[in-house]
């Protein structure tokens, strides 16, 4: 595993972990699959039955790919805003939220997410917060409420556990600070 | 507990090579209007190859293009010709756009015209007639009067 830069601002600093046999960090992964028609076409044929849920209601795959383009397309630019200083008044603290939906408390050390603007939005990008740097650990579309219950979820679940776990290894995080925060 | 020098030991774990994403990102918004097309005509192929069980494989064999041209139009990224969009739909035997054809403004004045011209002529013909049945049936021809010449 190792740890790539996406860009730094003022006091906020955005980072990305790439694992081992990946081509792309996790943050420029979300948005290539975010952005590709097969890709999207293929996990909403495969997650049918929870897209049209109630849940979400009633949607289609075609749309729900048009949805998703859509939804990444702004927060990418949102991203992309922040990344060049041009928003001032826009901050990573303001896209990142705490993990657990109970706990709206942004503690110092904790694991977030980052979700799209869109009402009920199913994108998420997963990362550790550290201070005042985000390591982004990995992605997802969540169409279902929890976690747990899903391999693609609990996929991105572990992907938390592994860069907090190399991040003490390495020297970088306390332990403890991880079991403070934990979700 | 906070880590001492938490930033200069988590700096020194930072890869040297920054991410693509920024220039990919960049790439994607100004790119966004033909993007949307490209992502539209993927939809549809997709939804094609799903129905019909073609797989992208078979689908470059028939295009007769490498997998990674087949990978960029199903991804909604290909900036494709028209002549290739001819080729997919001819492979994939269906329609993958359609261009709506509209009647012009001044084709339709223009039909509108001569339609009211030609009416025109037809109303004058038949009154034309009409009044030549009633004159030879009403109007007496004049006398001819009789033409006096001197005598030589």
């Amino acid at each position: 595993m190792k740890i790539i830069s996406i860009f730094e601002i003022n006091k906020d600093t955005l980072y990305a972990v790439q694992f081992d046999d990946f081509e792309l960090d996790e943050f420029e992964l979300a948005f290539d699959q975010w952005s590709d028609v097969a890709y999207l076409e293929e996990f909403f044929e495969n997650h049918k039955k929870d897209l049209q849920s109630d849940f979400y209601g009633e949607i289609n795959v075609d749309d729900a790919i048009e949805d998703t383009i859509a939804e990444a397309e702004q927060l990418e630019d949102r991203m992309r805003m922040i990344a060049s200083g041009k928003d001032q008044g826009m901050s990573l603290t303001e896209i990142f939220k705490p993990l657990d939906n109970q706990d709206y408390k942004q503690g110092s050390h904790q694991k977030s997410k980052a979700t799209g603007d869109w009402h009920k939005s199913w994108l998420r990008v997963y990362a550790i917060k550290v201070g005042n740097v985000y390591v982004v650990c990995g992605s997802a579309i969540k169409l279902r409420p929890d976690m747990s219950d899903r391999e693609h979820l609990q996929l991105q679940l572990r992907k938390l556990e592994m860069t907090k776990n190399y991040l003490i290894e390495m020297g970088v995080l306390d332990g403890e600070d991880f079991e403070y925060l934990e979700f | 507990m906070a880590i001492d020098n938490f930033k200069e030991k988590f700096d020194a774990l930072v890869a040297k090579e920054p991410s693509k994403w920024l220039e990919k990102a960049e790439w994607r918004a100004a790119n966004r209007s033909w993007l949307k097309t490209s992502q539209a005509i993927a939809i549809r192929v997709n939804r094609i190859l799903r129905e019909k069980q073609i797989s992208q494989k078979a689908l470059a064999e028939m295009l007769n293009v490498s997998p990674q041209q087949v990978s960029k139009i199903v991804g909604g990224r290909a900036n494709l010709t028209l002549e290739t969009i001819s080729k997919l739909e001819h492979a994939l035997q269906a329609t993958i756009i359609s261009v709506p054809r509209q009647v012009t403004h001044a084709k339709y004045h223009a039909e509108i015209s001569v339609n009211t011209v030609l009416d025109k002529i037809r109303a004058m013909e038949k009154i034309k007639k009409n009044f030549s049945e009633w004159s030879a049936a009403y109007v007496q021809p004049e006398e001819k009067k009789p033409v006096y010449k001197l005598a030589a």
